[in-house]
């Protein structure tokens, strides 16, 4: 069974008359001004952030199974980036693409608007909807991130530590990648 | 015998007569040969004291139309001197070899022959002569189409050869074409080139084959014999010590002459055994699904 394109139409309803927003399937939905929620992010400590964001995450790996149905483990990579991609859109966080460095998965977030300051909390959504589409823990380290490009690395616990290590040495995040792929300890 | 022989003999003959005929004739005896059947009891005129007899080879000469039809009394066959009273000379008249004594002439054969015969046997002659004239004339420039005249007889085949040995002997025979040689055969040049003029070898001076030149295409093939050179005795000396060159930055020994460079050459290449071995390569990662791409990824670091 084919998994169906992503469709967004009818996605969101606004009832001016009770003063709610709607999302397909789903409860209200809160329009908030993105400055107010960094600054709040920013005195909620990491833990706090993090649950914060798998809450979020895992709100759309709800919507995307409900999609897919029963077909969604054997969904593409172009499948998945497209209808996770699409959900994070609606939620108002950017646009997402995916790069694949060998065999190193790269989510890549352009025009967040939290900027810098929410990345720890696009990361925590990410881990929250692959949990919750995929089945798996993974960690989404933060690689790095321009003006405009944020790049996070989903990787597992044992070699998220050493990548944010070598980060940590200086290393840039390709030599980082490479060494993952040579299997290095340290 | 030959026509001129015979026109030889006649010609003596006809001398002969003419010279008898102008002796002055006493009688003009005539022995008549005795008729057939008629009569045979006829008295002989009384014999001749001497008869002078010609030589005739060939009773041709008496054409029937020289002898006259009805001859007279005083003509008869046989021709004889007339004698004079002085003279007791006998005149024989040979022919060839043979006299006319020899001859077994018959009676009817012997033949006088009277001035007015002489005449116009000398006019037989002289028309023969011109008719055998005008047949030498013409004998003598054949026509280039005509045949060889045919021998009459072995005699006068065997004198025409000989004839044409000795004429063949004073002109050049001409070579019959040699056969062709074995070889290239010259190609014709094309029209609007001309063959290259064909140098002679003795006009080039010596100077010209030692200046080094190179050989044009005329010269090349052909050969040119050089002098052998004189022997000499030749000495090698020290070979004398030649200053460095100035221009060498570094100092190098010269290398003594006895010294040969050893080449090391690459031995070739054996094509069976291939240059290079493949090792290893990175094995790439094409994920079916989201889901591989995504546990490759986890498992990273572990």
């Amino acid at each position: 069974m084919a998994v169906p394109r992503f469709d967004p139409s009818h996605s969101v309803k606004f009832d001016l008359g009770r003063g709610s927003v709607h999302l397909e399937g789903t409860g209200p939905r809160l329009l908030v001004p993105p400055d107010a929620l960094v600054e709040l992010c920013k005195h909620a400590g990491s833990d706090s952030l993090t649950d914060f964001g798998r809450r979020l995450g895992t709100e759309v790996g709800l919507r995307i199974t409900a999609h897919w149905g029963d077909s969604g483990q054997n969904i593409s990579v172009e499948g998945f980036v497209e209808h996770l991609g699409g959900n994070l859109a609606l939620l108002g966080f950017g646009n997402l693409s995916l790069e694949r460095w060998g065999k190193a998965l790269v989510f890549v977030v352009e025009g967040s608007p939290l900027a810098g300051q929410g990345d720890l909390l696009l990361g925590a959504m990410l881990e929250g909807a692959l949990q919750r589409c995929m089945g798996r823990d993974g960690r989404a380290v933060l690689l790095g991130r321009d003006a405009d490009h944020v790049r996070f690395l989903m990787v597992g616990a044992p070699g998220a530590e050493k990548v944010r290590a070598w980060l940590a040495e200086g290393k840039t995040w390709g030599d980082a990648i490479a060494r993952l792929h040579e299997g290095g300890a340290g | 015998m030959s026509s001129q022989d015979q026109i030889g003999r006649l010609q003596g003959l006809l001398a002969r007569v003419q010279r008898n005929a102008a002796r002055p004739r006493v009688s003009a005896a005539v022995a008549m040969p005795p008729p057939p059947a008629p009569a045979p009891a006829q008295p002989e005129p009384e014999p001749e004291p001497e008869e002078e007899l010609v030589a005739m080879d060939e009773p041709v000469l008496m054409a029937p139309e020289a002898a006259p039809p009805e001859p007279p009394p005083e003509e008869t066959s046989m021709v004889r001197a007339i004698e004079e009273p002085a003279q007791e000379e006998e005149v024989l008249i040979e022919a060839g070899e043979a006299s006319i004594e020899d001859l077994d002439l018959l009676e009817e054969e012997i033949v006088d022959i009277t001035e007015a015969e002489a005449a116009e046997l000398e006019a037989v002659e002289a028309a023969a002569e011109a008719e055998e004239a005008e047949e030498a004339e013409e004998a003598e420039e054949p026509p280039a189409s005509s045949r060889r005249p045919i021998a009459g007889s072995v005699g006068e085949a065997l004198a025409g050869a000989a004839e044409a040995v000795e004429m063949d002997e004073g002109r050049e025979i001409p070579l019959k074409t040699p056969p062709p040689e074995s070889g290239p055969q010259a190609a014709p040049l094309p029209q609007g080139i001309a063959a290259p003029a064909v140098p002679d070898l003795d006009d080039v001076r010596e100077a010209d084959i030692l200046s080094g030149t190179q050989p044009t295409a005329a010269q090349l093939g052909a050969t040119v014999e050089l002098e052998p050179a004189e022997p000499a005795e030749l000495e090698l000396g020290e070979p004398v010590a030649e200053a460095p060159p100035v221009h060498l930055v570094r100092e190098e020994a010269p290398l003594p002459k006895a010294v040969e460079a050893q080449v090391v050459k690459r031995p070739a290449v054996a094509t069976a055994a291939p240059a290079g071995a493949f090792v290893s390569a990175a094995r790439s990662f094409q994920p079916q699904s989201f889901a591989e791409l995504l546990d490759a990824s986890l498992s990273l670091g572990r």
